[in-house]
């Protein structure tokens, strides 16, 4: 599926906030056509990273790499990791949005964000596969969409559905503490190690909060052959 | 038959998509669980399977027993989907995704997303076995007196509900019109229907619930508007926001359509589409205004809707007459963060001891509004609908802890402030039409013990829609003037 197959429907409304788009006409947008997904107001209060962002993990506000990311340096087992990109904040209005996208279930809200995705695919991780972290199956059938693949469909290239998540214990991610989160372990399988032995694999996740989920997949995956890891995620908390 | 759709312009209706309820009282065969709870769980409401008291196997037992009905809850109509809970077939407002479902391409509505997700694959339960039943005898507890033209609007009202009729009354701002509701709403209740109140605005949904609980103590009644905490469903007496009526099918006998003249109502036909689907086919349909529309005057003219009019407040006192001043170009101004000189010095030369609202045309006026009245050292505060503190504002302005309210057009209706004087910064400006600015100016004068009240248009030329107020009001106050027909 691609997005413009999901933008077949929500069309001509800010997917953020619903109101009617009215687009204004610049000579930017008459040139470079493409269609606006988000009113403008809501364009003004998007928390784009800019400036100076850790190189490893987006962290806004840091020069150097990060302690974070230092930390896991020492402690990696992915040695071939590369770095993560994220586009955005999260900010009370992230929050919001990532709330009805995520929680009232409204995935085509995704495509606002399908040309950034793509943009900084291109930049950074050209000829990469993109593998979108999975959910467990209960979750899964809870939610009905899985909020990666979502993102990973926006690419518009193959992505490939490598990871499997068993059942398991243990509330949702987001109301844990950070401890609690790298202590977890969510047990991420790769069920056909050949279809990334060897490759450059991109993984796409929603959100990175700690780095534990993105991590723990990229250590598995080099596990199973990967020639090396990354992650794409929209927001870096 | 259908009274609503005659009402209901535009869209000739299809054959409806709702199963029909059978109004005998069948006893079910198969003994149910639970039954007399799923009952009032489900009577007259389309409910998702995470909506029920019950799990899957109890639903599944219903179904078979032919209580409940299955039905998918987004359907292709044509080239269109619509879905079947809020009438949504606008494109614009679906979408689409791989589901868990299997299906590569899952559709689900994004209307009607706040009350819980709706898709293709997961079915809406209506309950099609005997509707739950309440009979009350006396329950309306209220000591006031009508006035003369209340009690006729009341009447009318009454009769209307039992004969199933649509009724229009057009009473003044300050008329008293949910008190000429009450006789009308205690009978239907005591011949045991359903009754429902809706609004397009969330603000009189929440004024109006805690003064219709007190006058019907005994009756179980439930608010419902955006962000509510959940309801009771048995609830006979039903207010809600047009938005949340969605929530029902087929459940009410007796409807009370206040406002229906506001935003968004009737700009949306899906929103009346929700109404006449909440309630049953023959239902009572009574509509609320002081400014019906131009298409809804035109029926009351040709006898098409019948209708009441009451032209004087419950206090007998007449409507404030707006006067018109010149404020110049008050775009320029506030652009320059300033006000206009003639507003300033109405401001100052006016009685500070009675609260003032002062409406202006954009959100984005709010604020410079706001800044250049608290230099003037004036106690002051904006709300518009965005604002999360609203209700607190609102509440500190009727307990005269704020001098003076800068307020968008929100609050121009159901808002009851005693004794307070009425500005409109920018009179001449689009949004205020004729409706918009009669009811603003109904905002002044609605206590007896202060009936007058200023209300002043701050205009930069005078539009038709302030010439059509002002004649508006005085052709309602020559009526009062003279008796009754």
């Amino acid at each position: 599926m691609n997005d413009s197959s999901l933008l077949s429907f929500a069309r001509g409304y800010c997917l953020s906030c619903g109101e009617r788009l009215q687009t204004s006409w610049t000579y930017n947008n008459l040139f470079a056509w493409r269609a606006a997904h988000l009113c403008d107001t809501c364009t003004g209060q998007l928390p784009t990273i800019t400036g100076p962002a850790c190189p490893e993990c987006s962290a806004p506000e840091h020069v150097e790499v990060c302690a974070d990311c230092l930390s896991w340096r020492r402690r990696s087992e992915d040695v071939r990791w590369v770095k993560n990109v994220s586009l955005f904040h999260y900010d009370d209005w992230m929050q919001a949005w990532t709330a009805r996208w995520k929680f009232r279930g409204d995935a085509v809200m995704a495509a606002a964000f399908y040309y950034g995705l793509r943009r900084a695919y291109r930049q950074h991780f050209r000829g990469f596969v993109p593998v979108p972290v999975p959910l467990a199956p209960l979750r899964m059938q809870e939610r009905r969409f899985n909020q990666a693949e979502v993102l990973a469909a926006g690419l518009k290239v193959p992505y490939v559905l490598a990871l499997e998540r068993p059942e398991r214990e243990g509330g949702k991610q987001s109301k844990q503490t950070k401890r609690e989160r790298l202590q977890t372990v969510r047990g991420f399988t790769v069920p056909a190690p050949e279809i990334i032995s060897g490759r450059n694999v991109l993984i796409i996740d929603d959100i990175y909060t700690t780095g534990a989920t993105v991590r723990e997949s990229a250590q598995v995956l080099e596990a199973a052959g990967a020639a090396s890891t990354a992650s794409l995620t929209l927001i870096r908390a | 038959m259908n009274m609503l759709s005659t009402w209901f312009t535009g869209s000739s209706q299809s054959a409806s998509p709702f199963p029909s309820f059978s109004s005998d009282a069948e006893i079910p065969a198969i003994p149910l669980p639970d039954y007399t709870k799923m009952q009032v769980h489900c009577s007259g409401r389309a409910l998702l399977a995470q909506e029920m008291p019950h799990d899957q196997k109890i639903i599944k037992a219903y179904v078979q027993a032919g209580m409940l009905q299955e039905v998918p809850a987004i359907t292709k109509q044509g080239t269109l989907w619509r879905c079947l809970r809020c009438s949504n077939k606008n494109p614009g407002l679906f979408g689409v995704h791989a589901c868990a479902c299997g299906r590569e391409r899952c559709v689900y509505c994004r209307e009607c997303l706040e009350m819980g997700r709706v898709s293709a694959c997961t079915p809406l339960y209506y309950w099609t076995g005997p509707k739950a039943s309440g009979v009350f005898t006396d329950p309306l507890v209220w000591s006031g007196r009508l006035s003369s033209g209340q009690e006729r609007a009341s009447r009318a009202a009454a009769a209307a509900g039992l004969r199933k009729e649509e009724l229009y009354i057009w009473a003044v701002c300050g008329a008293g019109k949910t008190e000429m509701m009450f006789q009308a709403v205690a009978e239907a209740l005591a011949r045991g229907e359903r009754v429902l109140w809706t609004t397009p605005r969330t603000d009189v949904v929440r004024e109006l619930y805690p003064r219709l609980a007190e006058v019907f103590p005994g009756v179980p009644a439930a608010a419902w508007y955006a962000a509510s905490p959940e309801a009771r469903p048995e609830a006979r007496l039903v207010l809600a926001t047009a938005h949340q009526a969605r929530r029902f099918k087929g459940a009410f006998d007796v409807v009370i359509i206040d406002e229906v003249d506001a935003f968004p109502y009737v700009f949306d036909p899906g929103l009346q589409q929700a109404v006449r689907e909440a309630c049953s086919p023959h239902a009572a349909v009574i509509y609320l205004s002081a400014t019906p529309g131009g298409k809804e005057q035109q029926r009351m003219k040709s006898g098409a809707l019948s209708y009441v009019r009451v032209p004087r407040r419950f206090h007998g006192h007449p409507l404030p007459v707006p006067e018109c001043r010149w404020a110049g170009n008050w775009r320029l101004q506030l652009s320059r963060g300033r006000l206009p000189p003639a507003l300033l010095q109405w401001c100052r030369s006016r009685d500070t001891a009675y609260p003032l609202f002062v409406f202006v045309p954009s959100v984005a006026a709010v604020r410079p509004a706001v800044e250049v009245l608290r230099t003037e050292g004036f106690r002051c505060d904006g709300v518009h609908a965005e604002d999360e503190k609203r209700e607190e504002k609102i509440t500190a302005f009727r307990e005269e802890q704020i001098d003076i309210l800068v307020t968008t057009t929100i609050l121009e209706r159901g808002v009851t402030v005693p004794k307070a004087d009425v500005a409109v910064l920018g009179a001449d400006d689009d949004i205020f039409t004729e409706s918009a600015l009669v009811q603003i100016a109904g905002r002044a004068g609605r206590n007896p013990e202060r009936p007058e009240g200023d209300v002043v248009f701050f205009h930069y030329g005078r539009t038709k829609a302030m010439q059509q107020t002002v004649r508006h009001i005085q052709t309602m106050n020559r009526e009062e003037a003279a008796p009754d027909e």
